[in-house]
């Protein structure tokens, strides 16, 4: 089974859905779906291909459903086979009314709205449709989502990473650079109880994990290893939940600028990278 | 001159939809259209032109809402810059927000292409925060039924997605 998106206009509502595909092996039919919002139409051509010498005796067949008909005994033999049970559920939703308004949003808009979600929800959204999946992983997106929460580490050489390496890649990167610089923090903090303005920092040092077990989280997390559930830094997990964090604060990415706070960022970009990876 | 004073009075200005309506709104709260003001001022529109600023890419059911929301939001601060973390909290939605996006689908999309178009930061971040939060928290089969999106992927990145799939589950 193939389908391929041809053509779609996307004002409303002159909007035309248009697919084609090909019926599944040992056929190979050729179909062609319009829906026209604008007609209140459905309408498909087969085309039957064969390898016997009947040119000129098969001509493409239409049958066309008025909305209000839709699907008709002929539409729902053929769309489901070739095109998936999903795109006749579709078309029944854009009949409704309920047009696929979200993917059809103009890049830029769609890039913007995306800005207000977690990772892990644009995650997520990639695997939705192509087009998602495009916009999901696009440098628009990344860059804009970059210079928004790290604004501090905007620089020439950043933009000429990305350049390289697209913008998404550099995020994660740099995520995890803060993230082990913020483990470095954990780590000197938790030998100088003292300070004043860390008030809040020192109360969570004494449940904080010996120096010696935070080298060793630092030293794990710059071999690279990915899998979490080392005994340290569940310890540290233990350690955010008695600070307070709920789930939302988990998933947000202020940048903040007290040690201690960066230190909660650190560990909130460990969450972050484990829900993503 | 009188004339001149009862506008200084009292300042409107007329705007036409796409469908030809005329509406006539405040100018203070027309003005919360950056697209607008800037239309005002580089077409240093007479203020004795009694001619309606057309609007062709908004019709008069979202123009009506549109022109709702800056009325309530007419003394509202002009967004500050330097907010940016804390807009993207979606969470802060004020009650009159809330109620005023109980809407359909279609109209709540038209309202974001509408705000987007006249340039109205507040309307736009509280409509695309609506949608974010219809998003948030949903797995994809949820998205595609949400927002009647079909899954268009081939059979070969389906199976790339399970794989993926499979894999983020088991750690």
């Amino acid at each position: 089974m193939s389908k391929k998106l041809l053509t779609e206009q996307n004002t409303l509502p002159d909007m035309c859905v248009h697919l084609n595909g090909v019926a599944p092996a040992p056929r190979r039919d050729f179909f062609d779906l319009k829906v026209s919002l604008k007609q209140k139409k459905v309408s498909l051509i087969k085309w039957i291909i064969t390898s016997r010498q009947e040119e000129g005796k098969l001509r493409p067949a239409e049958v066309t459903d008025k909305f209000e008909d839709f699907p008709s005994e002929m539409m729902n033999r053929y769309i489901p086979y070739v095109f998936g049970k999903d795109i006749v559920r579709y078309i029944e939703g854009l009949i409704e009314g309920n047009y696929d308004w979200l993917v059809r949003l103009p890049d830029d808009l769609l890039v913007y709205l995306l800005t207000f979600l977690n990772l892990e929800d644009i995650e997520r959204l990639s695997h939705v449709s192509t087009r998602l999946k495009i916009i999901c992983t696009s440098d628009a997106l990344w860059k804009k989502l970059f210079y928004l929460h790290m604004p501090s580490l905007v620089s020439p050489e950043v933009d000429s990473l990305a350049d390289e390496n697209g913008w998404k890649s550099v995020f994660y990167s740099r995520i995890f650079e803060r993230k082990l610089r913020a483990k470095h923090l954990l780590q000197s903090q938790s030998s100088e109880a003292s300070t004043p303005r860390l008030t809040s920092a020192s109360t969570i040092s004494r449940d904080s994990p010996t120096p010696s077990r935070s080298v060793s989280a630092v030293a794990a997390a710059a071999d690279g290893r990915r899998r979490r559930g080392d005994d340290q830094m569940d310890d540290e997990d233990e350690d955010i939940g008695s600070e307070g964090m709920d789930d939302e604060s988990l998933m947000s990415w202020r940048l903040t600028r007290t040690p201690a706070e960066e230190r909660e960022l650190g560990q909130q970009e460990l969450e972050l990278e484990s829900v993503v990876e | 001159s009188q004339l001149s004073n009862q506008r200084a009075a009292m300042p409107n200005i007329k705007l036409q939809s796409s469908d030809n309506e005329i509406f006539e709104v405040e100018l203070e709260i027309a003005k919360q259209s950056n697209t607008i003001k800037t239309m005002l001022e580089d077409l240093s529109v007479s203020d004795d032109s009694d001619d309606p600023v057309p609007l062709p890419n908004v019709n008069a059911a979202i123009l009506k809402k549109v022109i709702a929301w800056c009325t309530h939001h007419k003394d509202d601060p002009p967004p500050v810059e330097e907010d940016e973390y804390k807009e993207r909290r979606t969470d802060d939605i004020p009650t009159w927000d809330l109620e005023f996006m109980k809407v359909d689908q279609g109209t709540l999309f038209e309202i974001i292409l509408a705000s987007n178009y006249l340039d109205i930061k507040g309307l736009l971040d509280v409509a695309c925060k609506t949608v974010a939060n219809m998003i948030k928290g949903k797995s994809p089969e949820e998205i595609r039924k949400t927002f009647n999106i079909k899954c268009d992927f081939t059979a070969e990145e389906l199976e790339q997605v399970r794989k993926e799939n499979e894999w983020c589950e088991e750690k």
